[in-house]
């Protein structure tokens, strides 16, 4: 595969039909529910099994979550990664039905002049480490959050300064630039 | 003295930091304890000491480099870190990997998970002050940590997998060893189950100690022996299985531990038993090992693709979330390790519960610590220095211990 052709290739695999039905009919009734919420561009059945991908509206993110813990007993929580596309930054709330035994993560997208969204620490007790743990590492802040502390970086780091994007720089130069910045094009 | 002249003394709430660096603890977390007399009645968790920013490294490196990182995160789980990040890589590659490989990679997460176990039921022994079993329990380990040896080379950085498979095969020779290995240590393992069972000095001291009832473990996502010492299903090799795990679930031989008991002797019996089933679990991985090639090549550059690699670690779930991009390196590496969603219910376990409890509460999450086998030998009168290998320090240990009976 030469670069040329990987750049063209999109980083979603939506999965055939056949062998992932449960997990089209799962999508597909959360598509039917919560319509206005989410997003159809980046909602996908992937093709890994048992994984399905949401792209939300990132102010509907509490509403999602809640009808989620509400119909499907959502209750296991796996993790917030935080992902810097470029202009946009994304977190992405990964979870588990635990009843279906599917995987389920719901993304969202913030500008990057305004990472703002609202919170789901007071839903889901389990997010309150992580949610901070993202704010200090890519600057999107949780409005709401019920507790906002440190959590990984020392006390005296600098404000404005998020070490996990990608065009942070390292101001002792202990560390390279990030060689990788944001997504290929066509993604 | 008369009940009106008696007094109602309400002891002073204080607040003792414990750590960050504690010894019984072996590794750096801060726990402001507020009690009030012996009773804890609040408790903050405070982490972020052993900040490694690996997940920016890993940005700047390929994902064969990057196998060996993983694998360092951990001086305990090591094999689950290398491993997961080995599928994630060939999930994102749509590559697969040859049979064989595939038991041997699940192979070492089981030997890493009985080795684990030990290691966890050794210290909790030790920190109820049972040291008697800390170090018996500590010796049959050594069973498990030479056969680990004898596979990959080494007892702890094992680095088994690749991308592509695993990179050493294993023997028939090697298989009659283990195989024999493993009656012993099932043997062993079973008197540790009865020890911590019956024995009342272990038992009294964790027996309805910091309670997790499974309506707050399920709010704080509890993962691993903890979720399911209070009755979660929360077992990825049953959930969701890969690589060996799908042929080993399919015979239906094998259960998932659970406990509804909620306390710290809950957890413990979680683990001892499931100590035995995984001791069952690499006994039928090696009698079925299928026959073949052990390694698939793999091209270094993966295309773009977003992976969540679940798997069960000793501690719990362990999550690699991997996002590729055309190149042969990460565009990003998101790594969830079980310990950190047990920190949030870790709070919940401690309120209400006596101080003297708070080393056995802390430890029931499974701290994490590196050991090394061999030693260098200095000598004080030339400063010379020599490197001894396991067999020689054993062999010369035990002529020591005959050469000086214990002294009366």
């Amino acid at each position: 595969m030469s670069d040329t052709e990987a750049e063209k290739i999109t980083e979603h695999h939506p999965a055939p039909r056949e062998g992932h039905e449960v997990e089209y009919e799962l999508l597909e009734e959360i598509m039917g529910d919560l319509k206005d919420s989410i997003i159809e561009e980046g909602t996908y059945v992937h093709k890994q099994p048992r994984r399905i991908f949401v792209q939300v509206h990132p102010e509907t993110i509490r509403n999602v979550v809640q009808h989620m813990l509400d119909k499907y007993d959502m209750w296991q929580f796996i993790t917030v990664s935080g992902r810097d596309l470029g202009d946009d930054l994304q977190a992405c709330y990964h979870f588990v039905i635990n009843d279906k035994k599917i995987a389920i993560t719901f993304r969202l997208n913030v500008p990057r002049n305004k990472p703002e969204h609202p919170t789901i620490s007071d839903l889901v007790p389990a997010a309150e480490f992580i949610e901070n743990e993202v704010r200090e590492l890519f600057g999107i802040v949780q409005i709401g959050h019920p507790n906002v502390r440190r959590i990984e970086l020392p006390e005296d780091w600098p404000a404005n300064e998020y070490p996990m994007r990608k065009d942070w720089e390292d101001p002792r130069r202990l560390m390279k630039k990030s060689r990788t910045t944001g997504p290929k094009e066509g993604v | 003295m008369t009940s009106a002249g008696r007094r109602i003394v309400i002891p002073p709430r204080v607040t003792i930091p414990i750590g960050p660096q504690h010894p019984a603890l072996k590794e750096p977390g801060m726990f402001k304890l507020t009690v009030e007399g012996e009773h804890i009645v609040d408790a903050v968790v405070n982490i972020g000491y052993n900040h490694r920013s690996i997940e920016k490294i890993g940005e700047n490196n390929t994902h064969l480099q990057n196998l060996y990182l993983a694998s360092r995160i951990c001086g305990i789980c090591s094999a689950t870190h290398n491993g997961n990040y080995a599928q994630a890589v060939e999930f994102a590659a749509e590559a697969e990997i040859p049979e064989r490989a595939k038991f041997i990679r699940t192979l070492i997460w089981e030997l890493d998970r009985i080795h684990s176990h030990i290691l966890w039921l050794g210290v909790a022994f030790h920190e109820v002050g049972f040291d008697t079993a800390f170090m018996l329990s500590w010796r049959d380990r050594e069973i498990v940590m030479d056969m680990l040896e004898n596979i990959s080379g080494n007892r702890i950085h094992h680095d088994m997998s690749t991308i592509g498979g695993v990179r050493r095969n294993i023997s028939d020779a090697q298989k009659e060893q283990m195989l024999k290995g493993f009656d012993k240590l099932e043997e062993r393992v079973a008197f540790y189950r009865d020890v911590a069972i019956h024995e009342k000095t272990f038992w009294n001291r964790v027996d309805g100690v910091g309670m997790l009832e499974a309506p707050v473990a399920k709010k704080t996502s509890a993962v691993g022996p903890t979720g399911r010492g209070s009755g979660l299903k929360v077992d990825v090799r049953f959930n969701d299985p890969t690589q060996a795990y799908i042929p080993m679930m399919d015979t239906g031989d094998f259960e998932m531990i659970l406990s509804d008991r909620g306390d710290v002797a809950g957890r413990s019996v979680v683990r001892v038993i499931e100590t035995i089933e995984a001791i069952n679990m690499s006994r039928w991985l090696l009698n079925n090992m299928p026959d073949g090639p052990i390694r698939e090549r793999v091209r270094p550059r993966i295309q773009p693709n977003e992976v969540l690699a679940r798997h069960e670690a000793p501690r719990g779930e362990l999550i690699h979330y991997l996002v590729t991009n055309g190149t042969n390196k990460p565009d990003r590496w998101k790594v969830r390790a079980p310990t950190y969603n047990n920190w949030t219910s870790m709070a919940h376990c401690l309120r209400g519960d006596y101080l003297a409890d708070a080393p056995i509460i802390l430890a029931a999450i499974d701290p994490c610590y590196s050991c090394t086998d061999r030693v260098v030998i200095v000598d004080g009168a030339d400063e010379a220095m020599r490197l001894v290998s396991l067999d020689n320090l054993r062999m010369e240990s035990n002529k020591w211990h005959k050469e000086h009976p214990r002294r009366e």
